[in-house]
């Protein structure tokens, strides 16, 4: 082999950027390359444990010798055509003039954030670690919870340009077999140029991707995704993203919070029924409010009937304006605080509290009533942050609705929604699972949460294989496995 | 763009929704709000109305008040001869405010019938009438005795108005008593309602609401009951303000000063037998009459003139806190016994008497055997007037009818048939009294 | 337009036919009967509902017998093409005359209660979309959304009566009126009842296993009790005066409207009224549309939704549009159309039934000879 041509070339496959590093060696007359890039890998572990044990080698080399002779484990022998992915992945490749082979050793290295507490879903008693951008980190996190030889970590590049690893891991003997094939062969006829997160993927393997529902469950945290993966779900771990999807997906997940897992379960279920009302709150809140407004004065009791008329007496706009008015300034306000740097974050609350809230009311360009209805449902909204994208979108509607129909009409789009979401099924779980169809056994942890100890079966609302959490007779299979082998 | 417009396409529900917006969403945006165009009636009165004034606007009796009328009665200035009725509507009209005070015009609308001088009163105030929060209706005495059931229907068939509304009826017109009524409180006609109601629903244990009084008139005994109340009090004081201009209209809120000695006052029980008023009782009457129904529990029990060991010439009142009726009958030759079994549970709340001096042997809250004897007879006494008062007017109120009908329905019939008019069955029937009396 | 059906189980049959058993009869019907029969008209109630119940049975014999079959076939194999056909169009016409009934009843209380003196065109703007959705959407999401709202449904209706009892304060007289003015009171107000031949409709789309019939008889006697309870109440509420209140399950709540410091509590009722409304024309067209599917098989279901649409906005446009028309329709009209549900359909069970067992024995007999 040409090793000084070959370096060239590959170089040049890499137009020459910056970061491509390379050295030769002749010893005796055997010349050895070396090609990676600087920029991803560990450049210690080379000079040290890879390019000065063959420098300072004295005889004649060959490829099997330069084998043995480098320290890092993670040796490979590639053909040529890997040569590139390999240099990519933060590999260095070695080239040895005495053969036709090539070496490949993987010293990735590259600044990555330690696991933090996820801004997310913060707990206030349980774990605080998250996952990182760095997806080794994050099968690390996982390994961490599960001793376990069923625990299967499969790899999967995605992104004709990114070439984005993608891990799919799952308990072998928990999760469906059906699913994981459907996840696999999604996964595989994935047509983009390029995965820069989590995000990307949701959308491309989800059965209705018009659909405005969610309908890939997302995490930050990896005991969430580890309790997830016990009930039989699959993670997809995506490199550069913090965020772990996983299916199947329905809708009461987002209902559930790490917090309700760590504290009593009477006030877990206390806090479920808030988050519902709250859900409920945010969706048909204003809706309701301009019905009542426009349609049936006649309905509302008299004392609030009064209040509200007083107040909203020397306010411009109609009803339907108002609303619309101070949910879109509420929107602004939520924009401008998530761009805005944290310290600027302040005086946005207070120009949109005080300035903007108080002195429209004071000035009678915005009701009180009004400003009630909208703040209450904008934060409940975010009793479920998960959802907060999609019921934002359903409280525009209802509000349209409410403004259009009134009551009957409200209604009707509540049936209407709750018809579409049960017509959505992904990764074969029915998204309103398990309220519609109804599955007595799961809705331990539904809307109401009981003891651990009481939850003994797997949910039944998607696939999976045991029927019970600890099935005896697969840790019996596993034990006799175990004991063959020693 | 493409991608929406192909969605938009392939889904009927976008389609729908884009409709809706066209039709209805676009015209919400203009939409007011529904209490902008309403004027919410929380107080309803009827009063019977001269013809000499049709045309002409009547003073509704508040310094600052005045009545409608002009504008609007061309049709009813050709029809001299016939009946008319003014309508005084107690309304909410809001205002732009930030303080916990409502504002109330009173508005007043001639017309023949009740609901065209409805419509009458909305074209003056420039809204639509809204009753669907009405709280109570008030009618003058003079309609109450010659002709209330004539525009009874209107009330019967109007989907808006509850049949929980209280009805009442007032000792002046009913103008003047809204009027009056409402000054009690400046600050909230709610507070006014429930003034009224509270009235109506304790001073004669009367519930006197629309559903009760149908609900008498259209069964078997066809016996309605109807409270009467007055709001009098000494000479109004009441400072006249500037009225709101518009002609029509008396302000209620923060403008008109309560005169302090106002108030509703007690008056009596029309009671009403087949469409017609058959009598008033007043306050005793209803006491007694209230012995023998069930429903009812009175507040107090004075017994006169008493003595005993500890008692000399005293008058004792008695809280009553529990009372139950048991009607046991028997027919003997054919004639119904209805034996009336009261069983009171009293407490001592008062003791008057001529000495001034409280005994120093009696225990605060012990009834004597005595004083237990003496109530029994006290409240025989007045359960046997009750049902002469019955008797007399030939009004079933404590519906004997009924108890008779499920006891025995055969045997009552053939009693009923016996009689030469079975209106008169109250007075063939034999009534044994008995009371219990039991110490709290 | 892709219609999904897929099957229902044996919870969601069970709700459906809970839902149904509701439609028209805790709104006018309350008021019409103690009207017609005073107190004892409850006992009429009882004993339709009976029958009501007995169609259930004959289904699950029938299911039983035919567990995969479908009732078309069940016909055709028994009474031939002609039949079958015949069946369906009566069916057709049976739920399309139910859902006029229903919308007129409904649409009057919209109009009159809560919104005012709206047009007929914004209630059925409300609910054609909604209902053709659900049809549309298949059997299984229009169960599974039954489901979903059956809390709230059954939550409202507990509430409703534990509300209404504490505006009891009537006493009716009791046995008032003769044998024969109930029975013939019972007859006139037919109209509302025999809805649960639907579940022949659905025959085939229903899954019950085994152990689970209990189930759906449980939801049914639910219904019954609660909408004789419903009933019961309003009638001991409103005695004499029972005329004036049309709407039953909302009257029942007038006496607490103002509920404490809560102020009005009726729009509960609204809401009970306004949902059951939703599915039972979602029901109705659901039945519509499999029937007409029997009837023309080649043509595509859109256009049973499109033929129910067109039909049913025709009628209640044009012809029934008050209460009073309303009345009459399905005091003088729609009785008749019961003897389909109650005496025919019945009658060509039994047979079918018998004739199935006898076919049977035979195939025994022969065997055995062999």
């Amino acid at each position: 082999m040409d090793v000084d041509k070959t370096i060239k070339d590959f170089k040049k496959k890499l137009h020459n950027s910056v970061d491509v590093a390379d050295r030769t060696l002749d010893k005796n007359g055997v010349k050895i390359g070396f090609i990676y890039l600087k920029s991803i890998t560990d450049n210690a572990i080379f000079s040290e444990n890879i390019f000065e044990p063959v420098a300072s080698f004295q005889g004649e080399i060959s490829f099997e010798m330069l084998k043995s002779f480098v320290r890092p484990n993670d040796v490979s022998e590639i053909e040529q055509s890997e040569v590139l992915k390999n240099i990519l992945k933060g590999g260095v490749v070695i080239f040895i003039s005495n053969s036709e082979k090539i070496l490949a050793i993987d010293i990735l290295k590259y600044n990555t954030r330690a696991p933090s507490e996820p801004p997310t879903s913060p707990v206030i008693m349980g774990p605080r670690e998250g996952f990182t951008e760095d997806y080794k980190t994050n099968i690390t996190l996982l390994r961490r919870r599960f001793h376990d030889e069923n625990l299967v970590l499969e790899s999967a590049f995605v992104g004709k340009q990114t070439k984005t690893q993608i891990i799919v891991a799952y308990l072998h003997g928990v999760a469906d077999k059906k699913v994981i094939a459907e996840l696999k062969k999604r996964l595989k006829n994935i047509e983009i140029d390029g995965i820069v997160d989590s995000y990307y993927l949701l959308s491309l393997i989800t059965s209705r991707p018009n659909s405005f529902l969610k309908q890939v469950g997302q995490s930050e945290k990896p005991d969430i995704v580890a309790a997830k993966m016990l009930e039989g779900r699959v993670a997809i771990i995506v490199d550069n993203s913090p965020i772990v999807l996983t299916v199947p997906f329905v809708f009461l997940e987002d209902l559930q919070n790490s917090n309700d897992y760590y504290t009593n379960f009477t006030y877990s279920t206390l806090i479920r029924f808030v988050r519902v009302a709250a859900i409920i709150l945010a969706v048909l809140g204003p809706g309701t409010y301009i019905a009542l407004q426009l349609f049936h004065y006649n309905i509302l009791p008299f004392k609030y009937l009064i209040t509200i008329a007083d107040a909203t007496q020397q306010v411009p706009f109609t009803p339907f304006i108002e609303l619309l008015f101070i949910s879109l300034l509420f929107q602004v306000l939520y924009e401008v605080s998530l761009r805005l740097p944290s310290y600027l974050g302040l005086a946005t609350s207070v120009v949109g509290a005080l300035i903007l809230g108080d002195t429209g009311v004071k000035a009678g360009l915005i009701s009180p009533p009004a400003v009630i209805v909208v703040a209450i449902a904008k934060i409940a909204l975010y009793t479920i942050p998960e959802q907060a994208s999609q019921i934002t979108l359903l409280q525009y509607i209802f509000m349209i609705i409410g403004a259009s129909l009134g009551l009957l009409g409200l209604i009707g789009g509540m049936i209407y929604f709750v018809a579409y979401a049960n017509t959505v099924e992904n990764f074969g779980a029915p998204y309103l699972a398990p309220l519609s169809p109804f599955i007595l056994s799961d809705n331990k942890d539904g809307v109401f949460k009981v003891p651990l100890d009481k939850m003994k079966k797997m949910p039944k609302s998607f696939k999976n294989i045991p029927t019970e959490r600890i099935d005896e007779k697969r840790l019996l299979k596993n034990e006799e496995k175990s004991n063959e082998s020693d | 763009m493409r991608f929406f417009c192909k969605q938009f396409f392939k889904t009927p529900m976008f389609l729908v929704f884009a409709v809706m917006i066209v039709l209805y969403g676009f015209s919400a945006l203009a939409k007011p709000a529904e209490i902008n165009q309403y004027a919410v009636v929380t107080a309803l009165g009827i009063d019977k109305a001269e013809n000499s004034d049709n045309g002409e606007g009547t003073s509704t009796g508040g310094a600052d008040s005045v009545a409608f009328g002009g504008n609007i009665l061309s049709d009813v200035e050709s029809a001299q001869d016939e009946q008319l009725y003014e309508v005084t509507l107690l309304t909410f009209i809001p205002v732009a405010q930030q303080n916990f005070t409502e504002k109330y015009k009173v508005v007043n609308g001639k017309g023949r019938s009740v609901s065209e001088a409805i419509d009458l009163a909305a074209l003056n105030i420039g809204r639509e009438i809204g009753l669907s929060h009405l709280k109570i209706i008030v009618l003058s005495h003079e309609l109450v005795e010659t002709g209330l059931f004539k525009f009874l229907d209107y009330l019967l068939r109007n989907i808006q108005i509850s049949s929980s509304t209280k009805v009442v009826a007032t000792d002046e017109p009913a103008k003047e008593f809204l009027e009056a009524a409402q000054k009690l409180d400046n600050e909230s006609s709610i507070k006014v309602a429930e003034h009224i109601m509270f009235n109506s629903d304790y001073i004669y244990s009367t519930e006197s609401s629309l559903e009760t009084f149908f609900k008498g008139t259209f069964g078997p005994t066809h016996v309605g009951l109807m409270a009467c109340l007055s709001a009098k009090g000494k000479e109004e004081q009441t400072t006249p303000t500037a009225s709101s201009g518009d002609g029509g209209s008396s302000d209620g809120g923060g403008q008109a000063q309560s005169s302090p000695d106002e108030m509703i006052t007690q008056c009596h029980v029309y009671v009403f037998k087949e469409e017609n008023l058959v009598t008033k009782l007043g306050e005793r009457d209803m006491k007694r009459v209230n012995f023998v129904i069930g429903d009812y529990n009175n507040g107090s029990l004075v017994v006169e003139n008493f003595s005993d060991d500890h008692f000399q010439d005293a008058n004792l009142t008695f809280e009553i806190f529990d009372k139950s009726i048991g009607y046991k009958i028997v027919y003997q030759n054919g004639i119904p016994v209805v034996n009336i079994d009261t069983s009171l549970t009293l407490r001592l709340s008062e003791v008057e008497q001529n000495t001034g001096i409280l005994q120093e042997n009696v225990e605060l809250f012990v009834i004597t055997p005595q004083a237990i004897k003496a109530v029994e007879k006290k409240v025989k006494t007045s359960m046997a007037e009750g049902l002469n008062i019955m008797r007399e007017n030939q009004s079933d109120i404590a519906d004997f009818y009924t108890i008779l009908h499920n006891d025995n329905r055969i045997a009552f019939h053939n009693f009923l048939d016996s009689l030469e008019n079975p209106d008169d069955y109250l007075d063939r029937i034999v009534f044994k009294l008995s009371v219990r009396i039991y110490a709290k | 337009m892709r219609v999904i059906d897929r099957n229902l189980n044996a919870w969601q049959t069970g709700i459906l036919i809970f839902i149904l058993l509701f439609a028209n009869k805790i709104i006018v019907l309350p008021s019409l009967l103690f009207e017609g029969a005073g107190l004892e008209s409850i006992f009429m109630l009882v004993f339709v509902f009976m029958f009501e119940i007995g169609l259930i049975w004959l289904f699950y014999i029938l299911k039983k017998r035919y567990p995969n079959k479908s009732f078309a076939s069940v016909l055709q194999k028994h009474f031939g093409e002609g039949v079958k056909v015949l069946f369906f169009a009566a069916f057709c016409i049976f739920f399309l005359s139910k859902a006029v009934l229903l919308y007129n009843v409904t649409y009057i209380f919209f109009r009159n209660l809560i919104y005012k003196d709206t047009s007929n065109f914004l209630i059925l703007f409300c609910f054609l979309p909604i209902i053709n959705h659900l049809a549309i959407s298949g059997l299984r999401a229009l169960g599974r959304t039954a489901q979903m709202f059956f809390p709230v449904i059954a939550g409202i209706l507990i509430f409703c009566l534990v509300v209404g009892i504490f505006g009891i304060d009537s006493r009716p007289l009791l046995f008032s009126n003769s044998f024969e003015s109930v029975v013939l009171t019972g007859l006139r107000h037919i109209a509302p009842f025999g809805d649960m031949i639907f579940l022949f409709a659905f025959m085939d789309k229903i899954e019950v296993k085994k152990g689970q019939w209990k189930v759906i008889f449980s939801f049914a006697g639910a219904a019954t009790i609660l909408i004789v309870a419903v009933n019961l109440i309003f009638m001991l509420s409103y005695t004499y005066t029972s005329f004036m209140h049309p709407y039953a399950i909302f009257e029942i709540m007038s006496f607490v409207k103002e509920f404490g410091g809560l102020g009005r509590i009726d729009i509960i009722s609204m809401v009970l009224i306004i949902v059951f409304a939703y599915f039972h024309l979602a029901i109705y067209l659901k039945t519509f549309m499999l029937s007409f599917h029997q009837i023309f098989p080649k043509i595509d279901n859109i256009y049973s939704i499109l033929t129910f649409d067109f039909v049913f906005v025709v009628i209640v446009t044009f012809f029934i549009v008050n209460l009073e028309t309303a009345v009459v329709y399905g005091e003088q009209i729609l009785p008749w159309i019961a003897i389909f549900s109650f005496l025919i359909l019945p009658v060509f069970v039994f047979v079918a039934l018998l004739s199935g067992r006898r076919k049977k024995k035979t195939k025994f007999s022969l065997e055995a000879a062999e």
